[in-house]
């Protein structure tokens, strides 16, 4: 090993940090105007900065060797990994060009630089197999993320949601640290592709379990599993609109390929079984008891929420628990449908942001009632949304019917004897329940009347503002949903082939 | 490690650290703190991980506390107001760490090295900052590297979080 | 070439959407005449496929991940799907045509003509498909479709609830439905019906998980096909455009239902319990169907009512494993269904949208072929000898006769009673003196709206006869023909017209009033309470986490928003956070517990 070696295949994430760099200076640069708003040159300039750097950065991926590994495991390049930091990036790219319009951010070069620098931490949660720097992994971008959360100065739900979402993730990461050194004391070593084989060759105490949970809780977190979900909705309501959609895109992503890679890879020996005729320690019924309360509490709830962000993240609480089927069901069926829900989620996720993000920008909220009525001020952002919101529910031919199929019949299939069937069928149970709460939100865009005669802010004009980027990037996120729905196969054959 | 030494050390650690919390008093948690940070140290070092152990002294409980206290008495911190405890909320949460240690205690207790003596520390061959920079410059140069993102992080948010903004 | 030829019939209307949408919105007029030229050139298709007997398709493969998954991208060519194809085109372009008319004032007609082709696109998808996933991906888009015509007047809110109601209680049979499709390609290991068909030896293997999975398979039919208890959606349907109810709430549609059990018949088959619960169910839908039918007073109403109840007889066919009197009688009543609705959107339309019957009175003069033809569709549904519902109707009789007397009890009885609430309708309707001024000044229909009645009328009154219906599809073969059974028919029929013509005739208002089958069964009173006290709980449950663990009192407690130094000391003193860290901490307990200790 060398460190041009060491550069060489960590430059992606060394351009990133780079970029982050430029922008930053940019934003120093070029000052401020008084009122506090970053100066539109300064905005635009480091935007472009931004998803250049990226860019370029996802260009660096692919030119990467198709498989090496650094120090035991803290990088590791692999086609599959390549392939999730690539979706990370171009996560990224879009969430830089729907934050171009937001509103208060006065440090727009900071913010800018945070989204980079969160991005390089979730480059390297995907690109590592290894504890300790997946622990860090894990530490930068969830830094990033609070101080994202936060930004808003001007709202003080935002920084209630920051110190929210800041005090538990630092609580599930205190756990997670704990729960790592048990498993490094039992194993002796952090490299996950090493812990396997020691796990497999020694009788299992209970404090190794202890340890698995632990572990897992930074994880749970992270995808807002319940019961460690009570963030999820004060953080997606109050952190700035496009960090929301961030959260629940990027984060999401590298936290299910990271827990499955530590599930899988390491943890294998003690899977365990979640059948209901032949319960088996381990953390497979660990992943199925949360996964059916994640469903059940994340849609009920849901299907009072009042706030379109608060919605769309209990919401989240049931995708995370529909994702983490494929965990249970195991075996590269079961992660290969993981990923590509994860995956599909995130795209829709952050269309369904962009969208609140320009009803937020017009009307200062983004309760239902300032839905109402959408389609007649905006037919393309109610069409947006409505393929977001019922490819979430699952309506064929979205994206999101192929993905629940995918994942539910890879996990009817896995157990022996159909043993998640009861899983499957409460998962089915909750997504009917769930196209319930997304037709409220479809009916308050598509039927209701605009209630409010005064708006409260200056009204934004849909039509009047030349936001073509932003609209474009919601338009090619549709069509990606409605792609990935017809021709779902090139992307999960392209999962399972990056397996090797 | 004599047995002695350990539970001394940690029960330093422990009880300061829980006075940080309890303290309404800013100095005083602040100074709790560095009492905790030093028998943190003392774990360290018998452990004989000396460098670390006086890092964590040094930089720590001395420049990093030190700065602390400063800034308290600089921003004239007053002592937060003596409120009315929520026992019901006391009680919830005092449950849920008793529980807690109380699981952890069952399990460990069932654990068969729980039960054996401290095996004597191998003899250091070379110096430990010796071995700690050539780990940080080695195999750990990555992490190493990343830390140093986390820190700037950390940093720019801080700044501009804090700062006021003009209106 | 020929294999082609499915797949243009297919995607025909699928194209004359995206170019209604894309292009000719504004142009309504040329939107229509594309409609209706696409589902012509789709119904010229398949009457090539159907008489030159086509049974190939160029199938290609959609999702390919061999081993673990695979889905085809097929179409099947079989009698059945030929016939229905030939059918579903046909009724198809007939109501097309009718819809020129009838929607020629409105101001969506692009938008109701776009909804259309997305129906024919999907309906013809359910009948070509080859596997289950295809078959599930049209039957939800048949059900989108049919949401957007239902709520095609969306700003009546009895039509936008109704549009919702429909598409919510399709999706809980769908819910059953594609657990029931999981389950059977856990088992068999394909989504092809023939290779299914094939593999039936691993599940009849296991006969509690058929029965489980043909009747999650058969809960998909609950839903589409308007069964009891998921029959509630159809009546409240008939809020859309009265074309609309003819094609997708009467001839096609709901029958899709039908055609998927029939087509996959041979799951069903193979488990008798499946079989009798699904016979009992139809039965069930057919005799609470006729009650409710008789105390209707909406026109559009009494025919749904009269539709779920022959829908009904449809699926207690299926249950007594007869799929193809099943198909039969799906056939005919297809022809005499869209017959009766698009008659009944002639009067409506004539009448400036009045539905009430009572409101309407000696209609037989000033509309006599939309009445001669309402006659035709009268008699071929109460089953009258000679005209087409007779032969299908008494084809189920036979086969409930020969395999369980209950069942043909109440389908005798719903014979009297379909008689008897037709009777009424047409005696109320058309007979009488006009007890409304519209009804006293309508005047016959354009001929636009008359030919496609008098088109048909045709197969309405002859298509049982064996001669024609053979050609079209197999008919069941009657093992041993009873006498018992058409003479008991036959006798219903009498009862019910001869008690409805003493009951009706001459009356203005209605003589009996019973307000059970009034407010039939008060099913929708049960649900709406079940639904609104679900939701109660709930929102109740969330007021109170709100209350006491969410929503704390931060925003209540801060006055100043600035950052000050004392900005976090004071939110940590909040009780939410604590509330957070306690369900934070009892969860890790929890799982600690549930993993060592349990």
């Amino acid at each position: 090993m060398s460190y041009l070696e060491l550069l060489r295949l960590a430059a992606p994430e060394a351009i990133v940090v780079l970029t982050a760099f430029v922008v930053l200076t940019i934003g120093l640069v070029t000052g401020r105007r008084e009122a506090g708003d970053t100066p539109a040159a300064t905005a635009g300039l480091g935007a472009l900065v931004a998803a250049l750097g990226l860019a370029i950065a996802a260009a660096t991926i692919v030119r990467l060797p198709g498989h090496a590994t650094l120090f035991h495991g803290m990088l590791v390049v692999s086609p599959l990994n390549s392939l999730f930091q690539v979706i990370v990036l171009v996560l990224a790219f879009f969430t830089v060009i729907l934050a171009r319009g937001e509103r208060l951010l006065p440090n727009k070069g900071e913010y800018l630089a945070m989204i980079l620098l969160a991005t390089v931490g979730l480059m390297l949660l995907i690109g590592s197999e290894e504890l300790l720097m997946i622990f860090i992994g894990l530490e930068l971008t969830g830094l990033s993320l609070y101080v994202m959360t936060a930004f808003d100065k001007a709202s003080q739900t935002s920084a209630e949601a920051g110190l929210k979402y800041f005090l538990f993730g630092s609580m599930a990461s205190a756990f997670t640290l704990f729960g790592l050194s048990l498993i490094y004391g039992f194993t002796g070593t952090t490299s996950l592709a090493a812990i396997g084989p020691r796990l497999a060759e020694q009788a299992l105490p209970p404090l190794l379990f202890v340890g698995i949970v632990m572990t897992l809780i930074g994880f749970l977190f992270k995808i807002a599993a319940a019961p460690f979900h009570l963030w999820a909705p004060d953080a997606y309501q109050g952190a700035p609109v496009s960090t929301a959609g961030f959260i629940a895109s990027g984060s999401k992503v590298a936290s299910f390929i990271v827990l499955g890679k530590i599930l899988l890879i390491g943890f294998g020996p003690v899977s365990g079984s979640a059948d209901w005729h032949g319960l088996i320690a381990g953390w497979t019924p660990i992943l199925a008891v949360l996964s059916a309360l994640s469903i059940l509490i994340g849609n009920l709830v849901a299907l009072v929420q009042k706030n379109v962000r608060r919605l769309l993240a209990y919401s989240a609480v049931a995708h995370g628990g529909y994702t983490l089927l494929g965990l249970i069901a195991g075996g590269r069926a079961g992660f290969s449908a993981t990923l590509f829900y994860t995956t599909i989620y995130a795209v829709t996720l952050v269309g369904a942001f962009g969208v609140v993000g320009f009803v937020r920008r017009e009307n200062g909220g983004d309760d239902l009632a300032d839905f109402a009525g959408l389609r007649a001020r905006s037919p393309l952002l109610a069409g947006c949304m409505a393929i977001f919101l019922l490819s979430l529910a699952g309506l064929p031919p979205l994206a999101g019917f192929f993905g629940k199929f995918y994942l539910f019949s890879t996990a009817l299939r896995a157990g022996a004897n159909h043993g998640l069937l009861w899983l499957v069928a409460l998962a089915l149970f909750g997504s009917l329940i769930s196209l319930y709460y997304y037709l409220i939100v479809l009916k308050v865009i598509f039927l209701d009347e605009n209630a409010q005669a005064t708006p409260a802010v200056a009204r934004y004009d849909f039509e009047m503002r030349a936001d073509y980027l932003p609209k474009m990037t919601l338009l090619v996120l549709a069509g990606a949903v409605l792609l990935l729905g017809i021709i779902p196969g090139t992307l999960v054959a392209r999962i399972l082939a990056s397996f090797g | 490690m004599s047995p002695f030494f350990f539970w001394t050390a940690s029960a330093l650690m422990l009880v300061f650290g829980a006075a940080v919390i309890i303290n309404r008093n800013p100095v005083a948690s602040a100074l709790s703190l560095v009492v905790s940070f030093l028998g943190l140290a003392a774990l360290f070092m018998s452990l004989d991980a000396f460098f670390l152990g006086i890092i964590q002294v040094l930089v720590y409980a001395g420049a990093v506390m030190v700065l602390f206290l400063f800034i308290i008495m600089l921003l004239d911190l007053r002592a937060e107001e003596r409120r009315r405890i929520n026992f019901v909320a006391f009680a919830g949460g005092a449950a849920v760490a008793v529980i807690f240690f109380g699981q952890l205690y069952l399990v460990i207790g069932h654990l068969h090295q729980a039960k054996l003596p401290f095996a004597p520390l191998a003899p250091m061959q070379v110096d430990d900052v010796h071995r700690i920079g050539l780990l940080l410059f080695g195999s750990y140069n990555l992490p190493f590297q990343i830390i140093g993102v986390l820190i700037l992080v950390a940093t720019i948010g801080v700044i501009v979080l804090s700062k006021r903004e003009l209106h | 070439m020929t294999s082609l030829l499915p797949w243009i019939a297919l995607l025909l209307p699928l194209a004359s959407m995206f170019v209604i949408l894309l292009a000719t919105r504004s142009l309504r007029t040329l939107s229509a005449f594309i409609s209706v030229a696409a589902v012509l050139g789709s119904f010229v298709c398949s009457c090539l496929i159907f008489f030159q007997q086509t049974s190939a398709a160029a199938a290609i493969c959609w999702i390919d991940l061999a081993p673990l998954f695979s889905v085809p991208l097929g179409l099947t060519l079989d009698p059945l799907s030929r016939s229905m194809l030939f059918m579903v085109t046909g009724v198809g372009a007939v109501i097309h045509i009718y819809s020129l008319g009838y929607m020629s004032a409105d101001a969506g007609k692009s938008r109701y003509f776009a909804g259309l082709s997305l129906f024919m696109f999907a309906m013809l998808g359910i009948v070509l498909a080859n596997n289950f996933v295809m078959m599930f991906i049209f039957w939800e888009l048949v059900g989108v479709s049919s949401y957007l015509l239902i709520g095609h007047w969306f700003e009546r809110p009895a039509a936008a609830e109704a549009a919702k109601k429909a598409f919510i209680t399709n999706r809980i049979g769908d819910f059953g439905f594609m657990l029931g499709i999981l389950m059977v390609w856990t088992g068999t290991g394909s989504l092809v019906f023939t290779e299914i068909a094939a593999g039936m030896a691993k599940l009849t293997a296991h006969p509690s998980y058929l029965t489980a999975a043909a009747l999650l398979v058969f809960c998909g039919a609950v839903g589409k096909s308007a069964q009891f208890p998921l029959h509630v959606w159809l009546p409240d349907a008939m809020e859309g455009p009265t074309p609309v109810s003819a094609l997708i709430h009467a001839a096609t549609m709901v029958a899709a239902g039908v055609y998927m059990l029939v087509r996959v018949g041979f799951l069903i088959d193979a488990s008798s319990g499946a079989l009798h619960v699904i016979a009992w169910i139809g039965t069930i839908t057919a005799v609470l169907a006729a009650l409710m039918a008789t105390q209707q007073n909406d026109i559009k109403r009494i025919l749904a009512y009269s539709t779920l109840s022959q829908l009904g007889y449809m699926v207690m066919a299926v249950g007594l494993a007869s799929g193809q009197a099943a198909m039969f009688h799906l056939f005919t009543h297809a022809a005499f269904k869209a017959l009766l609705f698009l008659g009944a959107g002639s009067i409506i339309y004539m009448l400036h949208h009045e539905q009430d019957i009572w409101r309407m009175g000696g209609l037989a003069k000033r509309l006599p072929i939309t009445f001669l033809t309402f006659l035709v569709g009268t008699l071929a549904l109460i089953g009258f000898p000679g005209f087409s519902g007779f032969f299908s109707k008494d084809a189920i009789l036979a086969l409930a006769y020969e395999r369980s007397l209950p069942i043909f009890a109440f389908a005798a009885f719903t014979a009297l009673l379909t008689a008897f609430y037709m009777t009424r309708l047409v005696v109320v309707a058309f007979f009488g003196d006009a007890r409304s001024p519209h009804a006293a000044r309508g005047a016959e229909s354009p001929i636009v709206m008359t030919l496609p009645l008098i088109l048909l009328s045709v197969p309405a009154a002859i298509g049982g006869f064996g001669f024609f219906a053979r050609n079209f599809l197999s008919l069941p073969n009657e093992t041993k023909p009873v006498v018992a059974v058409p003479v008991i028919a036959l006798l219903a029929l009498l009862i019910g017209v001869v008690s409805a013509l003493l009951l009706y005739r001459n009356r203005t208002t209605e003589p009996v009033e019973i307000e059970l089958f009034r407010n039939r069964f008060y099913f929708d009173e049960l649900y709406t309470a079940l639904i609104k006290s679900t939701q109660g709980l709930l929102a109740a449950i969330a007021a109170f986490i709100d209350r006491w663990i969410l929503d704390g009192a931060i925003v209540r407690g801060l006055s100043g928003g600035t950052w000050g130094s004392g900005f976090l000391l004071r939110l940590l003193q909040v009780g939410n956070l604590q509330a957070y860290g306690f369900l934070f901490g009892l969860g890790i307990i929890g799982l600690i517990y549930f993993t060592v200790f349990h």
